[in-house]
């Protein structure tokens, strides 16, 4: 493993200023630096762990998105919301944390598999922070509009409502084909009767 | 709760929407004198627009725009509601949307902007159901088109595409091109079914017109355009205040003052947020409030001379209320990508349900496959069904380019026990009683919706459909109407065929509460059309006596 060493006197707050890698997470054992460093960021959050637990939130975000990189400051104000902010979580978050860390994970796939195998309760909050990343919305309430994640898998196809290119009459072109998809879900599903009527 | 006495006009209108706004800009133009009376405020654009991206459910459209304490309006469709109280077996059906702003309800409208066929004016005489207006379509076909150049309609070539309402003159602007979503429809209805996909008339610039831009496709005409390309009633307002046109906002008219003959109007009354009183004299009144509210303020200006309320010796202010009543199915397409939700949110309709020889038994419909982006529901599916990681983006691309949502408008039936009446137990913070609905679905109009289901489910097989997410029910399209019914017989009707109420010479109503039956087509552009006769009325009696 290749160690990380944090810059001289860059404060935390740098940590989330830069795109979020994977392996950073993955590969590195940059966990072990976050706790010495949770004071920096304990003001955003209510919980005195809040700056060891935003950090797995992070790391945890990018296992359950497989993505490589994600937004820093969307990370920060939707672990605020979701966790920091929400005592009723902050358990759950603490169970899923201690999953997270016991072992390293192939994928998405894999960890959450594992997860609602070893606790059947998780699903809500894993829901919680992808409906959080995806669709950026916390609890009936918009944390961020634009720059939600949905809004990157259909760049220069479908525009967030309100916004369009400029383009005279752009919609009258051909969109790329998406083809079926072949992934199954992991979690039992759990759609709200009224969704979508 | 003091009182004044300043303002007098020779046209005082109430209300601020399309139609009362039409009708300032047209009488200020004359020069004549004209005061318009707005409950609620003025609202930017700006401002609603940053609730818009606010707003957790897109689709909820009132949500951007919170009433007003003194200027209720339904805050939500949600029954029961804050503000418009409904009843009946079909209470939910009729939950109306609308809104009490300066410039009105079509700040938040879908632009549709149909002429009513022939056919529909002359029900009865034709169908032998319903009820016959008291004009004909020849009547309003020249105001079609002034409100069509008011408000700057696209349209089809009628040569190409004939939407079976007669015209002397072109649309103004060329239509809508099809989305590549829309196109793809038409190409399976024209070629698979006995059905035809035509272009919608849209009060949406294809090109700049009226100083407002040309649709940029931000699919959120519903509840903002975000840059004015669509017509809103704020428009005619700016034009009618360059001419002169007095508007205060704020002002809740609370009640209508007949003189001692009782043939006449003499005043309205208003309250301001602070409840102080203000009265207002004219020559010519006229009521451009939206259905819900003009009926409620006929009802609410009840005294001796008028018991039942003003305009009411017929007892059926408030009756006959009607919508185009509707059903919906959400579905994921089997087909090739289609990517609804590029450009604006209607530009294609089936059209074949408007009219034949059947509307003797059920009634008319048109359906809409909406162009509206589905993103936000295919992300909320793919996270709810279960999907994480890579699937769940794989999941949610395909969903965003096959979710397809399909909706009728079906034909109401003006029924007297649908009726409106006021709240006994719900009053806004001036002490003015909430609107209360009691609503039966008709059975014209249950029938309607059954064959539009039908025809839902056969598009759905075309399309290798799976998923089907119908909406329960019935739901309310926001077009009410009827509750001022228009008729020839003082006794059964509120108004004449100019909009003239029988009891009250100098008393007009401009709204959709005089249309006698509901068509099919969103209503917007018949209300306009009508509120233009109505000026063109009012400029040869107040110049030519």
């Amino acid at each position: 493993m290749v160690g990380y060493s944090r810059e001289k006197d860059r404060p935390f707050s740098a940590f989330f200023s830069f795109p979020w890698r994977r392996r950073h997470i993955l590969a590195t054992g940059l966990s072990a630096v976050a706790i010495s460093v949770t004071a920096d960021i304990s003001s955003d959050a209510s919980s005195p762990t809040a700056g060891a637990d935003s950090l797995d939130f992070m790391k945890i975000s990018l296992c359950l998105t497989d993505r490589k990189t994600l937004d820093p400051v969307l990370g920060k104000a939707l672990f605020c919301r979701l966790i920091g902010k929400t005592p009723k979580r902050q358990a759950k978050f603490g169970q899923l944390s201690s999953i997270f860390n016991s072992q390293p994970w192939e994928n998405a796939n894999h960890f959450v598999t594992t997860a609602v195998k070893q606790n059947p309760d998780l699903p809500p909050l894993i829901r919680d922070i992808l409906h959080g990343w995806y669709r950026g919305i916390v609890d009936e309430k918009v944390v961020v509009y634009r720059s939600a994640m949905m809004f990157s898998l259909t760049r220069n196809i479908l525009y967030p409502k309100t916004y369009a290119n400029g383009d005279l009459f752009y919609w009258t072109s051909r969109p790329p084909e998406v083809p079926l998809p072949k992934g199954q879900p992991v979690m039992k599903p759990d759609v709200p009767e009224s969704l979508g009527k | 709760m003091a009182s004044s006495n300043d303002l007098s006009a020779d046209i005082v209108i109430v209300g601020s929407g399309v139609a009362g706004s039409s009708i300032a800009k047209e009488l200020a133009s004359t020069g004549a004198s004209v005061i318009v009376l707005e409950a609620g405020p003025r609202v930017d654009r700006q401002h609603i627009l940053d609730n818009c991206r606010n707003t957790v459910n897109k689709n909820k459209y009132d949500e951007p725009y919170p009433p007003s304490p003194w200027s209720m309006h339904p805050p939500d469709q949600s029954t029961p509601n804050a503000y418009l109280h409904t009843t009946g077996p079909d209470a939910q059906a009729y939950q109306q949307s609308y809104l009490r702003i300066l410039g009105g309800t079509t700040w938040h409208w879908s632009a549709c902007a149909w002429r009513y066929l022939p056919s529909d004016f002359e029900l009865q005489s034709r169908y032998g159901v319903g009820r016959d207006w008291a004009l004909k379509y020849d009547d309003l076909e020249p105001f079609y088109y002034q409100a069509e150049s008011m408000m700057g309609v696209c349209g089809p070539d009628p040569k190409i595409e004939d939407l079976g309402s007669p015209r002397r003159q072109p649309y103004p602007m060329d239509a809508l091109p099809l989305s590549y979503a829309s196109e793809q429809f038409k190409k399976l209805i024209d070629t698979h079914t006995p059905y035809r996909v035509v272009h919608e008339p849209q009060a949406r610039n294809t090109r700049r017109y009226d100083n407002r831009p040309t649709c940029e496709g931000n699919n959120n005409c519903m509840p903002l355009c975000p840059i004015g390309a669509m017509y809103n009633g704020i428009h005619t307002v700016m034009h009618a205040e360059a001419a002169g046109a007095r508007f205060i906002d704020n002002a809740v008219v609370y009640k209508i003052e007949t003189d001692a003959s009782n043939k006449k109007v003499s005043a309205v009354h208003y309250y301001d947020p602070d409840k102080n009183s203000h009265r207002v004299t004219g020559r010519i009144f006229v009521i451009a409030a939206h259905c819900i509210e003009s009926a409620k303020l006929l009802l609410l200006s009840a005294d001796d001379k008028n018991p039942a309320g003003v305009a009411n010796s017929s007892d059926q202010v408030g009756r006959n209320m009607m919508d185009h009543t509707g059903v919906q199915v959400t579905f994921m397409s089997g087909l090739d990508s289609l990517w609804c939700g590029r450009g604006p949110l209607e530009t294609n309709v089936i059209d074949n349900f408007r009219d034949g020889s059947w509307r003797n038994e059920r009634g008319a419909y048109l359906v809409h496959m909406v162009d509206d982006n589905q993103i936000d529901l295919a992300t909320a599916l793919a996270i709810d069904k279960g999907y994480v990681g890579k699937d769940l983006e794989d999941e949610i691309r395909y969903g965003a380019s096959h979710l397809v949502r399909l909706f009728s408008h079906n034909e109401g039936m003006p029924d007297p026990n649908n009726r409106l009446t006021l709240s006994k137990t719900h009053k806004d913070v001036l002490g003015i009683p909430h609107p209360e609905v009691y609503y039966k679905l008709p059975e014209y109009t249950v029938r309607s919706c059954d064959n539009s289901r039908q025809l839902f489910k056969e598009i759905m097989g075309l399309m290798k459909g799976s998923d089907p997410r119908w909406t329960p029910g019935y739901f309310p399209q926001d077009h009410p109407a009827g509750s001022t019914i228009m008729g020839h017989d003082p006794k059964d009707s509120v108004v004449d065929g100019h909009n003239r109420t029988h009891d009250h010479e100098n008393l007009f109503i401009a709204s959709s509460g005089v249309f006698a039956s509901m068509g099919t087509g969103n209503i917007t552009l018949t209300v306009a059309a009508l509120a233009l006769r109505v000026a063109d009325t009012l400029k040869k009696e107040i110049y030519h006596g």
